[in-house]
């Protein structure tokens, strides 16, 4: 079984090591006029590990972000499986996003990847749910509960 | 080792690239770069002031602009022991028989003679710092395409030379965009009427020979509403022990409804610092492609851009790096989306081996008001020892809540498990490393007309599949 840890998403710089295979989990909310500039280290230290990296971003209002995630496999560390996957999803026209997810590789012995979705809540979804009773916000919301619990 | 047969890749390039002809430059202005020099060039060319100044403000920007304080290392780059300037033939011929024959040889040597049989009519062939052989099929010219070297545009066509020349990458862009405008010479100057569709690509190959020479074509190329142009550019150079830099700036303007394709094929020998600006904007109904490939150099600094600026444009980003020993490719690309339902694709599939280091670096900017936008980034690496490096920046901003962006990429070694498969079904160790390689890159290398020029075939051919055969 394997036990998330979490990270906090905030202004400044963070270095996080990875020495084993727990997956590491981090959600952001961000309302209102909120600005979080933030520049994340994932270091791995340890070989023959498999971790992911899950960050899940849900931005409205006038919320900006901007993130610089990285993992890092340095010399010698060998036999390592990462992934590291961001979401993001926009519920505001005048939210703001800049997301740099980079890989940086000294060992060939790897297996790692990045992927990053940035997009809006489908508007089929919401009709959906809107024809079966509920009314924008709770359709909204749900789509939102969906999406951070999936 | 299985990889034994890929890791070779690159040894015998001083033999298949590396020879230099002994070409006796007709004009050559020295080493190292001043205001002196900047006139001379604008002199030899029978300029006018506006051209002059140009360069000169260039120079003046040059000057002050520092260097990148990312991407590769340029600071072994000798500027003053360049030469910015250097003829290689009187001037430009229209027939094959008029090129000096030591020049002649150097082309045939890359092939160029059977392409021209074959194929060709519309070859302009760049040596060193100037277009020497310039050929244009009858056809083109009764649909009215112009297609010139640079410098003869500049005489022939001063109202749409000035209209469009800087208007893209203007001399303060970057260092290397100053130093281009400063000493430019050379390089392809494309113009497509409205409406018109060509079926055969232009191309143009271009070639370093002289010791330390560093080459600044400027390209330039316009097409006009729902027009379609495909133009092809392959490099390659010879193989020296000082440094070269190749510098290049290419503007490509999209106007509404036109198409166009720019095909790449990268190959300097590994001792050049190719460091070039290349810039499309896309206006209505546009599309604009790059299909970039960067097998040689010792260092390239190139991310061709898109604008994206009228409404339901289209670009497309497709690369391929091969980075072998001491070479580093920092590669990438650039799209910017100002229009509304602009979209998107960038693709891009990098190698490294024997110690060699390819870097992805990207940017993808959605602005506010690019309504319904769409932007697809995929990005993959394939790291064949443990000497090389792998790197990826993709910056991805957006400023426009109803705008979609994706992203993905991965990073592997050649699989060990596809190749013992390949190999218990009959194929030795290197052609099972062939097929594997090839089909990482092959999404990409299928968008090259490999049926085109004998020098692109072998380009591809050598570096490519023969690389690990």
């Amino acid at each position: 079984m394997i036990n998330p840890q979490s990270i906090i998403l905030k202004t400044g710089n963070q270095v996080i090591n990875l020495n084993n295979s727990d997956n590491i989990k981090s959600i952001y909310l961000g309302s209102g006029e909120s600005d979080i500039n933030s520049i994340i280290d994932f270091i791995y230290s340890t070989s023959e590990i498999k971790t992911n990296v899950d960050i899940k971003i849900v931005l409205t209002d006038k919320a900006k972000l901007s993130l610089n995630c990285k993992l890092i496999i340095p010399k010698n560390i060998k036999f390592i499986e990462g992934f590291l996957r961001i979401k993001v999803l926009i519920l505001s026209q005048d939210a703001r996003v800049s997301i740099t997810p980079c890989l940086e590789i000294h060992e060939n012995d790897v297996k790692c990847g990045h992927a990053l979705a940035i997009g809006v809540p489908d508007r089929n979804h919401i009709e959906y749910l809107i024809s079966r009773g509920l009314d924008l916000k709770q359709a909204i919301q749900l789509i939102v509960d969906g999406f951070l619990n999936n | 080792m299985v990889l034994n047969s890929i890791n070779k890749l690159g040894n015998d390039y001083k033999k298949k690239y590396g020879f230099r002809d002994k070409v006796i430059n007709t004009l050559d202005f020295g080493k190292g770069l001043n205001e002196s020099i900047i006139r001379k060039i604008s002199a030899h060319k029978k300029e006018n002031l506006w051209m002059l100044q140009k360069r000169l403000d260039a120079y003046s920007i040059y000057l002050k602009k520092p260097l990148p304080s990312w991407g590769a290392d340029l600071s072994e780059l000798d500027y003053n022991s360049i030469h910015y300037f250097v003829k290689a033939s009187k001037g430009v011929v229209q027939n094959w028989n008029d090129v000096p024959e030591k020049i002649k040889d150097t082309f045939q040597k890359l092939g160029i003679p059977q392409a021209e049989r074959k194929f060709l009519a519309g070859v302009a062939t760049q040596y060193e710092s100037e277009v020497i052989y310039h050929k244009l099929k009858k056809q083109w010219d009764k649909v009215g395409i112009i297609f010139e070297d640079t410098d003869t545009a500049y005489k022939k066509y001063p109202e749409i030379f000035k209209k469009y020349f800087g208007k893209l990458v203007p001399s303060s862009d970057n260092k290397f965009s100053a130093l281009n405008t400063a000493v430019w010479s050379g390089g392809t100057f494309i113009y497509v009427p409205k409406g018109v569709k060509t079926t055969i690509p232009l191309q143009t190959y271009f070639r370093i020979n002289s010791k330390n020479i560093g080459q600044f074509e400027r390209t330039l190329i316009i097409a006009d509403e729902n027009s379609f142009i495909h133009y092809i550019e392959g490099c390659t150079a010879p193989m020296y022990t000082t440094d070269s830099l190749h510098s290049a700036v290419v503007e490509v303007f999209v106007e509404k409804g036109a198409r166009v394709r720019y095909t790449t094929i990268q190959n300097w020998s590994t001792n050049v610092y190719n460091l070039v600006t290349k810039r499309a904007v896309v206006k209505e109904n546009g599309i604009m492609e790059w299909v970039d490939c960067n097998l040689g150099s010792k260092v390239t600094m190139k991310y061709p851009s898109i604008y994206l600026v009228g409404n339901n444009s289209h670009g497309e980003i497709l690369s391929v790096a091969l980075g072998s020993k001491g070479q580093n490719l920092d590669t990438g690309a650039k799209v910017i989306h100002s229009g509304k339902n602009t979209s998107s694709i960038i693709s891009s599939k990098s190698i490294c081996k024997n110690g060699g280091k390819t870097i992805y670096r990207g940017f993808v900017n959605i602005l506010l008001g690019a309504i319904n936008s769409r932007a697809k980034i995929n990005c993959d690496a394939l790291i064949l020892d443990n000497n090389s490096e792998t790197d990826t920046y993709p910056t991805n901003i957006l400023n426009e809540g109803t705008a979609i962006i994706s992203h993905e990429a991965s990073v592997s070694k050649v699989d060990q498990q596809q190749l013992e498969y390949l190999m218990c079904r009959g194929l030795s160790s290197e052609d099972a490393s062939t097929l594997v390689v090839s089909g990482f890159i092959e999404p990409i290398v299928k968008e090259l007309p490999m049926e085109y020029a004998m020098e692109l075939n072998l380009l591809i051919k050598m570096n490519m599949e023969d690389s690990v055969a």
